[in-house]
């Protein structure tokens, strides 16, 4: 049984569709990396998902249940983490206190509390910082303490909105190594980020928002296989204009483009490995002093660029 | 120390929120002040009255002739009721104030977004907001418990006035927390009163309404649970006929002290229930409308009975001199102040009312009587309906001549249309796209409330030469003379607007929903 399920979920805002009809399944143990340019309604999405905020038309479903605003679904919401993009805590309390209130919030008691917290804060390494008062943290810190608050009561599902922004390299990849670990441990993470590379080291499934809507939801290999295309790319010693010709007049290869920083040549290139070694063959048979040659394929930016938000802007 | 740290670990698997609210407010800093001010102001108190010489022959209180204006007793009755005003001021007022505060400070931060979706179940999230953001009123309050027990002892007052004293004050405290935590979400996203750096204006708003709310109370008690007790009429020795004033539907409530208690506590317990059922609803969804229309009939047609019951009987002495047409004025009032109320409280906003627009259900007649996202015009028009059909009937009731009475009848109709028009413009205005509508709204009723009286007498226009006109804005009061005929004209006018207000109404709604649909 899928873990999340939506079926046309809409929210509205005055005249403006934030989430246009977005139906959507999750399989449990999946990273769901959730990307689209601003106002695609990522947010928006995810708010309406953990409750936060009630959808104008539409139906969620956590592991098969409807799921609601309200008093009415304690067990579903025990099974659910979040982390919005703007964290805001108590900067009066400590961090122990902070979340010692927030397991107590979720029914933990006695020794397994304080086991999970001195789990948590090992996690998220702020274990030096456990009786350090909120106000004190640094942004990076607060960021790993909303973090540890929303797993703290070790979710099924959890939702993290742009979990790494404004955060430095070093933080960046603390945060996306808890992510790997709760997905080891069996949570499923859905995730919306700005920084694609991010997404793509962890995710294994996608979604691609674009004005509102869903235009692409599927596993990253498969996302891969449809729309990545194979790249070529290619450096000569002397003679890029020359190169440039020859490669114009063979049939696999599409559109060229000078990758400046490293004075390669990017190649869209349509054919398999064999069709490549054709292609050095005749390049070196012609007298172009070829120094490298590389096959790759387009990334995860490249394909959200050219899916999303070409189209957007 | 253990045992604390036991119930302190006990209190917090139990409430969460509660043990939250006491870590982050009991500081040494606040703890001192807490019990530092209660200990000074018992210790002035004290030195103040130990000071007042007692002439020898008063000294015992039992013995003590007529002739003795001061005697141990008096002194210690006098400071019982000091410490009988200072513990709801300190209750009331400090508690309501860090409540309201509190409340406006986590929905301006947004923390309480998280406690919103964590399992716990809203009472038990507002129940450790009511018992634990006030903790440090609490405490400075029990410090004075001991000091007022001695007094009441001194004053040879029974244990019996000193419970139903706890109770009702215990009682006042549930009912003034659950309506501070009303009333901060209901003006988290109200710019009307300024802030004060960081603090919001608000908090000091209500903090003026606890103050009223205390005298008010205090004074409602003395004159009717607490007249056999300790009520300080029978201290100052006002004439005793005073005590069977208040009465209720036939019920005399200062003749009765047990009923009185039950009066009060009983509608301490439903408006309370009440709030507490709006308070559930709304803290999951802060963008519903604060009263659902399925709550309004019950809650509008109790509060309308309610001020009704104080009027239908005359009593011996001070209502009996009022004559029926007087008291028509106040319960007229009484009822506009509920409806501006209930319009303001019922009426949802643009998103809401887009949203019922596009996704609401085909049924919309019901939807209009009992779905919170619909329009609010018809529950408001069946509302006014029930309450204007109580007041006909009271009216019928008057032993009164004719022509007062088809006065009172002929201005309630005019009260149900001018209502009208308010809901009617306040939906209208909810239409529209607005930063703060709600502000809007309720600077709109503000406006056509007080610019007549500003605007008519500058333009000599007094209740005396158009009386219709001070009626059509629901000055009645000012128009007492006015004829049948100035009274229909007004209540044409006022229906041609209803009328007019109605239509722009449904070309809004039928607006909306092509909007919508074109979107």
């Amino acid at each position: 049984m899928s873990i999340l399920k939506t079926q046309n979920l809409t929210k509205q805002f005055d005249r403006h569709l934030a989430v246009n009809n977005v139906t959507l399944t999750i399989e449990p143990g999946e990273i769901y990396g959730l990307i689209g340019p601003n106002g695609a309604g990522k947010t928006t999405l995810i708010r309406m998902l953990t409750a936060v905020d009630e959808p104008s038309f539409g139906e969620i479903l956590i592991q098969g249940q409807p799921f609601r605003q309200g008093d009415r679904n304690p067990a579903l919401k025990r099974q659910l983490g979040y982390v919005p993009d703007d964290y805001p805590l108590y900067d009066e309390l400590t961090v122990w206190d902070y979340l010692d209130y927030f397991a107590r919030l979720y029914f933990l008691r006695g020794e397994e509390r304080l086991r999970r917290l001195r789990e948590v804060l090992e996690m998220v390494a702020l274990t030096e910082k456990r009786d350090s008062l909120i106000a004190t943290l640094s942004r990076g810190m607060r960021q790993r303490l909303s973090l540890a608050r929303s797993i703290i009561h070790r979710p099924a599902l959890l939702f993290l909105d742009e979990p790494v922004s404004g955060l430095d390299p070093v933080a960046r990849v603390q945060v996306r190594n808890i992510i790997k670990q709760l997905q080891q441990e069996g949570t499923t993470v859905v995730v919306s980020s700005h920084i694609l590379s991010d997404l793509e080291e962890i995710c294994s499934s996608i979604g691609i928002m674009e004005l509102g809507r869903l235009v692409e939801s599927a596993r990253l290999q498969e996302v891969y296989s449809r729309l990545s295309k194979q790249q070529l790319l290619i450096g000569v010693v002397d003679g890029m204009e020359r190169l440039r010709q020859t490669l114009a007049e063979h049939p696999l290869v599409g559109g060229t483009e000078l990758v400046l920083a490293s004075g390669l040549l990017k190649v869209d290139f349509s054919g398999d490995q064999m069709g490549a070694a054709d292609l050095l063959r005749s390049l070196v048979t012609a007298g172009l002093p070829i120094c490298e040659f590389h096959q790759t394929k387009e990334n995860l930016e490249e394909i959200f660029f050219k899916m999303g938000y070409q189209r957007t802007s | 120390m253990s045992t604390l740290t036991d119930f302190l670990e006990q209190l917090g698997d139990w409430n969460p929120q509660l043990l939250r609210e006491i870590r982050g407010r009991v500081k040494q800093r606040t703890l001192v002040v807490a019990i530092v001010v209660p200990v000074v102001l018992q210790i002035l108190l004290f030195a103040s009255f130990a000071q007042i010489p007692i002439p020898p022959e008063c000294l015992n209180s039992a013995e003590a002739s007529s002739f003795c204006s001061v005697t141990p007793a008096i002194l210690w009755r006098i400071q019982f009721f000091i410490l009988s005003v200072l513990i709801p001021l300190g209750i009331y007022v400090l508690g309501g104030f860090t409540l309201v505060d509190d409340l406006g400070r986590e929905e301006f931060r947004g923390t309480l977004s998280f406690i919103r979706i964590s399992p716990r179940s809203s009472s038990s999230i507002i129940l450790g907001k009511v018992l634990g953001v006030p903790i440090l009123s609490f405490l400075s309050v029990l410090l004075l418990l001991p000091y007022h027990w001695l007094a009441a002892l001194g004053a040879g007052f029974s244990l019996v006035s000193l419970l139903s004293y706890y109770l009702m004050i215990g009682a006042g405290a549930a009912f003034i927390y659950s309506f501070g935590i009303l009333v901060a979400f209901f003006t988290a996203d109200l710019k009307v009163v300024p802030r004060l750096g960081n603090i919001s204006g608000i908090p000091f708003v209500y903090s003026f309404f606890c103050i009223y709310f205390t005298v008010a109370y205090l004074a409602w008690n003395f004159f009717t649970a607490w007249i056999p007790f300790w009520s300080p009429l029978l201290v100052v020795d006002v004439d005793s006929s005073l005590s069977f004033a208040i009465q209720w539907f036939f019920l005399s409530l200062s003749g009765n002290s047990l009923l009185a208690h039950v009066f009060t506590l009983g509608n301490g317990a439903i408006a309370t229930t009440a709030i507490w059922w709006i308070l559930r609803r709304r803290f999951h969804n802060p963008n519903l409308p604060l009263l659902s229309k399925f709550l309004s009939y019950p809650v509008v047609s109790y509060l309308h009975l309610l001020g009704l019951g104080f009027l239908v009987v005359g009593s011996q002495s001070l209502i009996t001199s009022i004559i029926n047409l007087t008291k028509f004025y106040l319960l007229f009032s009484g009822d506009w102040l509920l409806f501006v109320l209930l319009i303001l409280t019922l009426t949802p906003d643009r998103q809401a009312l887009l949203d019922w627009a596009r996704y609401g259900s085909r049924a919309v007649v019901r939807d209009l009587l009992w779905a919170d996202r619909s329009p609010s015009m018809l529950a408001i028009a069946l509302n006014l309906l029930v309450t204007a059909s109580t007041t006909l009937l009271w009216i019928q009731s008057w032993n009164d001549d004719m022509v007062t009475k088809e006065r009172a009848t002929l201005l309630t109709i005019s009260l149900v249309l001018l209502l009208l028009m308010y809901a009617l413009a306040v939906q209208l205005i909810a239409y529209i796209q607005l930063n703060q509508a709600r502000t809007w709204m309720l600077g709109f009723v503000a406006l056509v409330t007080l610019l007549p009286l500003i605007v008519l007498p500058i333009f000599q226009l007094t209740p005396q030469r158009v009386p219709f006109l001070w009626i059509f804005f629901g000055y009645t009061w000012a128009a007492a003379d006015a004829t049948p005929s100035a009274i229909l004209l007004a209540l044409a006018l006022q229906g041609g607007m209803v009328c007019l207000l109605g239509w722009l109404l449904l070309e809004q709604m039928r607006r909306a929903r092509v909007l919508t649909s074109s979107s």
